[in-house]
């Protein structure tokens, strides 16, 4: 039983660091694009995108309009946040791993409120600012 | 869509294969059934080997096509409009470590161990954001009106409709 214990130990350990090196590897390479992830959406302000704008594809149908981005200090805390959190239970669990440590409430409520601010501000681009737009 | 009409790697039984009949040839020899070992024991050892194999050689031929893109994961991070989602990453992060915390304990003391509810909590905050960031894409006005009005489906459009057929009289 003790083989079947130990090969079964190793097999986990192969499939979950696989998955996690696989995903990182591809996010590393550019496989799995990371492109405009701390760049929100600005709504009401669009740019004509350069491969497009030149002929060729827009065609009958005219250039593609592609949406303005700019940088969000929203998604910028709620990454480092996510990363943090994400660090101190991975911490918690190597140094005790006899039971899955408990997130305090602090944390959860800092979480929840991060998540908030970062939905407020993507309903905020896609309903508010456009509807401002039109009534000015 | 371009991914779907890859064509399956020629010769994946073959490693798939050699790897089952490693695994099967280290049990077959290594592993030691207990001397006053029950039928159950033995069943138990038995079903214990099987499983192992079986996920290995699944988990190998996943891995392997993730690894050579017949899995396509290049969307794994993307929004509907086009950019990485902050709410995917999130929610892959969280997953990737919460199941990494949960197999190190279940390694460390074979037994599955209590989910807090702070940890449920946490999952359940960032899958929730995870959904509520999808509805507001989808329903974006901007969004909706690059995708167009939804058009009916092919059948529905070639086939030129049908007079109902003369129902039979009731009878009374």
């Amino acid at each position: 039983m003790g083989l079947l214990t130990r090969l079964a130990f190793l097999e986990g350990c192969a499939l979950v660091i696989g998955f996690f090196a696989i995903v990182a590897f591809k996010i590393a390479n550019g496989t799995i694009s990371l492109a405009d992830l701390l760049y929100a959406k600005e709504a009401g302000r669009t740019k004509v995108r350069q491969s497009e704008a030149g002929g060729g594809r827009a065609g009958a149908e005219g250039p593609v309009q592609g949406d303005k981005r700019v940088f969000s200090p929203g998604r910028l805390q709620l990454l480092i946040f996510t990363v943090a959190v994400a660090a101190h239970y991975l911490h918690a669990v190597v140094v005790n791993p006899n039971q899955l440590p408990d997130v305090p409430q602090g944390v959860i409520n800092a979480l929840g409120g991060s998540q908030a601010v970062y939905l407020a501000g993507k309903a905020l681009a896609a309903y508010i600012q456009p509807l401002h737009k039109n009534l000015r | 869509m371009a991914n779907n009409e890859q064509q399956p790697i020629p010769y994946l039984w073959i490693p798939v294969v050699a790897f089952a009949a490693l695994m099967i040839a280290v049990l077959f020899f290594f592993l030691r059934m207990p001397a006053k070992a029950t039928a159950n024991d033995q069943l138990t050892l038995l079903a214990g080997s099987v499983i192992l194999v079986l996920i290995a050689c699944i988990g190998l031929v996943v891995l392997i096509n993730m690894a050579t893109n017949r899995i396509d994961l290049a969307n794994l991070l993307s929004e509907p409009g086009g950019g990485a989602s902050l709410s995917r990453f999130q929610f892959l992060i969280f997953t990737f470590v919460v199941s990494l915390s949960l197999f190190l304990i279940i390694a460390h003391d074979y037994k599955f161990p209590d989910v807090p509810g702070g940890v449920l909590t946490l999952l359940g905050i960032s899958a929730s954001t995870y959904a509520v960031g999808k509805g507001i894409t989808a329903t974006d006005p901007v969004h909706m009106a690059k995708k167009g009005p939804p058009t009916p489906p092919a059948a529905a459009q070639a086939a030129p409709a049908q007079p109902a057929p003369p129902q039979p009289a009731p009878h009374v």
